[in-house]
C-alpha cells in the first residue's frame, strides 16, 4: 500500500471499506480527506513569512518593544477603596508636589480605585515612596493599608531579561538535540527555523501594538515556545510516519507525501488550536474584566498571539521547510526527478514550483 | 491487552484518583495558596553592586538572619529562599509592609567609632570631605580605616508636633565627621531592647546589652576618650549604623580618663518613634547581614484582592473546561462524551495532586500557577483529539472498531510522548532558570504534562480500549464510533 497518499487511492480505499464518497468540504475535512496542496505553494509561504517578518523587525526597529515597569524600574500604587472623588489629574498635581513627576494615573473601579505608577523612586521602602502613599491617601480617602505597593528596582529587569535569554538558549539547545534523536537534524532546523519564526512574529505584533511587555508576557512567550514545538513534532510525526513508506519505486515524492501528511493532520491541527485558545480566551476575558489580575491578562494576551501563529506556522512554514531540505537528500531527490520524468514534465502537486 | 486487563487499569486508575480526593475530603485538605491569592508582602532582594562577587555561603548566611528577624516579626509561615543570589521573601497576610522592608532590607552594620574632627556645613573643606551627603549610600565603611561619614541631625521641631517624633533636616545640611576605625562594632552586642527615654518619658532609644568582650572594649574606648578636654569633639564617640552616624555622644564629665564606662550598657538615640526603635532593636538582636542587600522587587496584595484573583482564575479555568467539554462533544460524539470524561479525570488528578504537594511539600498554588494548569488543559485536550484522530484514520484503512482502537492508542501514544517531552522540558528548563512567578507556571506546566502522559496510558487506553470492545456501543449511532466511516452505508 505504498500509494497510500494520493487523492484517488483514498478514494478507493475509502469505497473497500464501504464509505460514502465525497462530502462537502467540512465533512472532508473532518475526515482528513482534504486535499489542500500546502507544500506545492511554498513560494507564496516564503512571501508571506518573509513580509510578514520584514513588517515584524521594521515594527521592532521603528517602535521597540514597550518594557512595562517590572522591566524599567519603577514603583506602582494600587488605590482600592478610595471615599473621596478625585480625578487623575489631581493625583498627578499632589505627587509633583512632593517632587514625584512622570506618574501615569488610571481611575478604575467607577471612580473607587486608581492604578498610579512612578519612575523608580529614590529607594524601595524609602521616605519617597512612604510621602506618596501618605499623598494618595490624602487625596483619594483610601487608607494607606488599601494602597498596595509594588516597586521594582531598575536592575530588576536586567536580571529577568538575561535569565529568559538563558532560558531560551539552553531550550533551543536541548530540543534541537531532542529532535535529532528522535527524528533526524533535518527536522530539528525545520521546527527551530519555525519557532524563530513564531518568537519573531509575536514580539513582532507586540512592538506593532504596543502592548506592554511583562514578566508575565515573557513567561507566555516561553511556553508558546513549547507550544509550537509541540504541534510542530506532532505534525512531522505524521510526516515521518507518511515518509517512511516511501522507496525508490514509489510514486510520490517526500513533498506530496508529506502534504497528504499535513491534510491528514489538518483536524488535528484545527482542533487543538480551538481547545487551547477557549481557555487562554476565557483567561482573557475574565482577566480583562479584573482589577489587579494583570498576570492573567498579560499571560492570556501573549498565548493568544503566539498560538494563532504557532498554529499556521507548523503547516505552512515548518513543513515547507522541512520538505525544501529533505529532498536535497539524493534519494529523495532522485524520486523527485524520475517521477518528473515519467509524467513527461514538472512533477505535480509538491514539486511543481520548486 | 484483553477486555479484563482493561478493566483492571481502568478501576485501578479511577481508585488512585479516588483514594486521594478521599484523602483529601478526609483531611479537610485546600490547596496551599501564593501570596498572589491570598494576600501578604513579597519582597526580592539582590546583592547591592559594587562588592564583587558573594560567596555562596555568606547569602546562605545573610537568608538564616532575615528568617530570624522575619520570625521576630511573628509572621505566620514565612517562605524566605535564595535561588542563585536572589533572596526571595514571602510574608503572607503580614499587612505592613513598610515594616517589613525596613526589618528585612536593613544591614544593620553597627560601629562604635571615635571622633576625630566635626566638619560643620559651610565651614571650609566640607565640600572636599568624604562623599556628598546627599548621595548617601548604605554601604559598610572600612572598619580599619579612617572615614568621613554624615551625622543625622534632626530638625527643629515644628511648635506643637506630638513630641517624641522629629524629621531629619535635609541631608545636605548634615555635619560630617571624621572617624577613627572602629572600636567595637554589632558582633559585640548581646541584647538590644527598644526603651522609652527614662527622663523624659516621650523619647524611644535602643538599650544595648554588649557581651562580655564587648563591655572590656567599649570600657577601654570610652577610658581613652575621656582623656580628652571636656567639649572637644575627640571627646566623642560615634555611633554609626550602615553608614550613617546616628549620633556621637560627648563623654560625661564624670567618666574616668583610661577607666572609661564600665558594665557593658550603650544607648542609641534614634530620635524616631516607638516603631522605629523597636525595629531597630530587632534587627541589632538578630546581627547585621554580612553582604548588603538591595530591593529588587517589593510588592503587596491585599487579601481582597487575592481573593477575587483566585476567584478569576478558577472561573477561568472552568468556564475554559465547559467550552472545550462542548467542543469535543459536537466534534466526536459519544466518543466525545468519553474525551470529557478523560478531560475531567485529568481536571481532577491535577488539582488534587496539587492539593496534596501542598500539604506534603509545601507547594504553593500561584495565579502565574492556574495560568499553567489553564494552558494545560489544551495539552490534555490535545492529546484526546490525537487519539480519536488516529482512530478514525484507522477505521477508514479498513480495520475493525477493535483493532482500530488498538492501533490508534500505540500511534497516538507515541506522539503524545514525543509532544509531551517537549513541553515537559520547555517547563523544566523554565522552572530551574527562572525566579519568581515563572516558576510556579513552569511547575504546574510541567505537573500537567506529566500527569497527562500517565493517564493516556492508563485511564484514557482503558476507557477507549473498553468503548471499542463494547459490540453495543459499535453498533450506537450517538456514540459515533462508526461515524463518517459508516455513515453512507447506514443511510443507503
Amino acid at each position: 500500500m505504498s500509494a497510500r497518499g494520493t487523492g484517488e487511492t483514498t478514494t478507493a480505499e475509502r469505497r473497500a471499506a464501504g464509505a460514502e464518497p465525497g462530502g462537502g468540504p467540512l465533512w472532508r475535512l473532518l475526515n482528513g480527506q482534504t486535499n489542500i496542496d500546502f507544500v506545492g505553494r511554498s513560494r507564496l509561504w516564503l512571501w508571506v513569512v518573509v513580509a510578514s517578518a520584514a513588517v515584524c523587525l521594521g515594527a521592532l526597529a521603528a517602535r521597540g518593544v514597550n518594557f512595562n515597569l517590572d522591566f524599567t524600574g519603577g514603583t506602582a500604587f494600587t488605590v482600592s477603596g478610595a471615599t473621596r472623588p478625585f480625578t487623575s489629574a489631581g493625583i498627578g498635581d499632589a505627587l509633583g508636589e512632593i517632587g514625584v513627576r512622570d506618574t501615569k494615573v488610571q481611575v478604575v473601579d467607577d471612580g473607587r480605585g486608581a492604578l498610579v505608577s512612578t519612575p523608580a523612586l529614590d529607594e524601595i521602602g524609602g521616605q519617597q515612596q512612604r510621602a506618596v502613599v501618605a499623598r494618595l491617601s490624602e487625596v483619594t480617602g483610601a487608607s494607606a493599608e488599601q494602597i498596595d505597593v509594588s516597586a521594582v528596582g531598575p536592575r530588576w529587569g536586567a536580571q529577568i531579561t538575561r535569565q529568559a535569554l538563558r532560558g531560551l538558549v539552553v531550550f533551543l539547545v536541548l530540543i534541537g538535540v531532542y529532535i535529532s534523536l528522535r527524528f533526524d537534524w533535518r527536522m530539528a532546523a525545520a521546527a527551530l527555523v519555525t519557532l524563530l519564526h513564531d518568537i519573531l512574529v509575536t514580539v513582532g505584533v507586540y512592538a506593532l501594538v504596543g502592548f506592554e511587555v511583562s514578566p508575565a508576557s515573557v513567561i507566555a512567550f516561553l511556553t508558546i515556545l513549547g507550544y509550537s514545538l509541540y504541534d510542530t513534532v506532532v505534525v512531522f510525526d505524521r510526516v515521518t510516519e507518511d515518509t517512511q513508506r516511501l522507496s525508490s519505486v514509489s510514486t510520490v515524492t517526500y513533498g506530496q507525501s508529506a502534504n497528504r501528511a499535513l491534510n491528514e493532520v489538518l483536524v488535528r491541527s484545527l482542533s487543538t488550536s480551538a481547545t487551547s485558545v477557549l481557555p487562554v480566551g476565557s483567561l482573557l476575558f475574565i482577566g480583562v474584566n479584573l482589577l489587579g489580575a494583570d498576570t492573567l491578562q498579560d499571560l492570556a494576551l501573549a498565548l493568544f498571539v503566539g498560538m494563532a501563529v504557532g498554529t499556521y506556522s507548523s503547516i505552512i512554514v515548518a513543513t515547507p521547510f522541512l520538505v525544501w531540505l529533505k529532498e536535497k537528500e539524493p534519494r529523495y531527490a532522485e524520486l523527485k526527478q524520475r517521477l518528473a520524468v515519467r509524467r513527461g514534465g514538472p512533477g505535480r502537486g509538491g514539486g511543481r514550483r520548486r | 491487552m484483553g477486555k479484563g486487563r482493561l478493566v483492571a487499569l481502568l478501576v485501578a486508575s479511577v481508585t488512585v484518583v479516588g483514594a486521594l480526593w478521599a484523602a483529601i475530603g478526609a483531611l479537610g485538605l485546600t490547596p496551599q495558596l501564593g501570596l498572589d491569592l491570598q494576600g501578604g508582602v513579597s519582597i526580592t532582594m539582590l546583592p547591592a553592586p559594587g562588592q564583587g562577587p558573594v560567596d555562596q555561603g555568606v547569602l546562605d548566611q545573610t537568608v538564616a538572619i532575615i528568617r530570624q528577624r522575619v520570625d521576630a516579626l511573628g509572621v505566620a509561615e514565612p517562605d524566605i529562599a535564595r535561588q542563585g543570589d536572589t533572596v526571595l521573601v514571602q510574608l503572607p497576610g503580614i499587612a505592613d509592609q513598610q515594616q517589613a522592608e525596613e526589618v528585612i532590607g536593613r544591614t544593620a552594620q553597627l560601629q562604635f567609632r571615635p571622633v576625630l574632627e566635626v566638619i560643620p556645613p559651610g565651614s571650609p573643606g566640607y565640600a572636599e570631605a568624604g562623599p556628598a551627603c546627599e548621595a548617601l549610600t548604605e554601604a559598610v565603611p572600612p572598619p580599619e580605616q579612617e572615614v568621613v561619614l554624615c551625622e543625622r541631625t534632626p530638625a527643629q521641631p515644628a511648635p506643637g508636633a506630638p513630641p517624641g517624633q522629629t524629621e531629619d533636616l535635609p541631608r545636605g545640611q548634615w555635619s560630617k565627621l571624621r572617624l577613627g576605625p572602629v572600636a567595637l562594632g554589632g558582633t559585640d552586642v548581646g541584647d538590644a531592647r527598644a526603651q522609652v527615654d527614662p527622663q523624659s518619658g516621650l523619647n524611644w532609644s535602643v538599650a544595648l546589652d554588649l557581651s562580655d568582650e564587648g563591655a572590656a572594649k567599649f570600657a577601654q574606648i570610652t577610658g581613652q576618650l575621656a582623656c580628652n578636654p571636656q567639649g572637644a569633639p575627640q571627646r566623642q564617640l560615634a555611633i554609626v549604623l550602615d553608614g550613617v552616624v546616628e549620633s556621637a555622644p560627648q563623654m560625661a564629665p564624670e567618666v574616668v580618663c583610661n577607666q572609661g564606662i564600665a558594665g557593658g550598657q550603650a544607648v542609641i538615640t534614634t530620635g524616631g518613634g516607638e516603631a522605629e526603635a523597636k525595629e531597630l532593636a530587632l534587627v541589632l538582636r538578630t546581627g547585621a547581614l554580612p553582604i548588603q542587600l538591595e530591593f529588587a522587587e517589593s510588592k503587596s496584595v491585599s487579601p481582597t484582592l487575592g481573593r477575587s484573583s483566585l476567584q478569576a482564575g478558577l472561573l477561568a479555568g472552568a468556564i475554559g473546561l465547559v467550552l472545550v467539554a462542548a467542543y469535543l462533544v459536537l466534534l466526536y460524539r459519544g466518543l466525545g462524551v468519553a474525551a470529557v470524561a478523560e478531560l475531567a479525570m485529568f481536571g481532577a488528578t491535577v488539582y488534587g495532586v496539587i492539593i496534596l504537594l501542598g500539604e506534603v511539600a509545601g507547594f504553593a498554588l500561584t495565579l502565574a500557577g492556574i495560568a499553567g494548569v489553564i494552558v494545560s488543559i489544551g495539552i490534555a485536550a490535545d492529546s484526546s483529539i490525537i487519539y480519536r484522530e488516529r482512530y478514525r484514520d484507522e477505521l477508514r484503512a479498513g480495520r475493525t472498531v477493535r483493532t482500530a482502537g488498538d492501533h490508534a492508542y500505540r500511534r497516538a501514544f507515541r506522539t503524545n510522548l514525543t509532544g509531551n517531552t517537549v513541553s515537559f522540558m520547555a517547563a523544566a528548563i523554565l522552572y530551574f532558570l527562572a525566579v519568581g512567578p515563572v516558576r510556579g507556571f513552569a511547575f504546574t506546566l510541567g505537573l500537567s504534562t506529566l500527569i497527562d502522559t500517565l493517564l493516556f496510558m492508563t485511564f484514557t487506553r482503558a476507557l477507549f480500549g473498553l468503548i471499542t470492545r463494547s459490540p453495543k456501543l459499535g453498533r450506537s449511532r450517538v456514540m459515533g464510533l462508526r461515524a463518517g466511516v459508516a455513515a453512507g452505508t447506514a443511510s443507503r
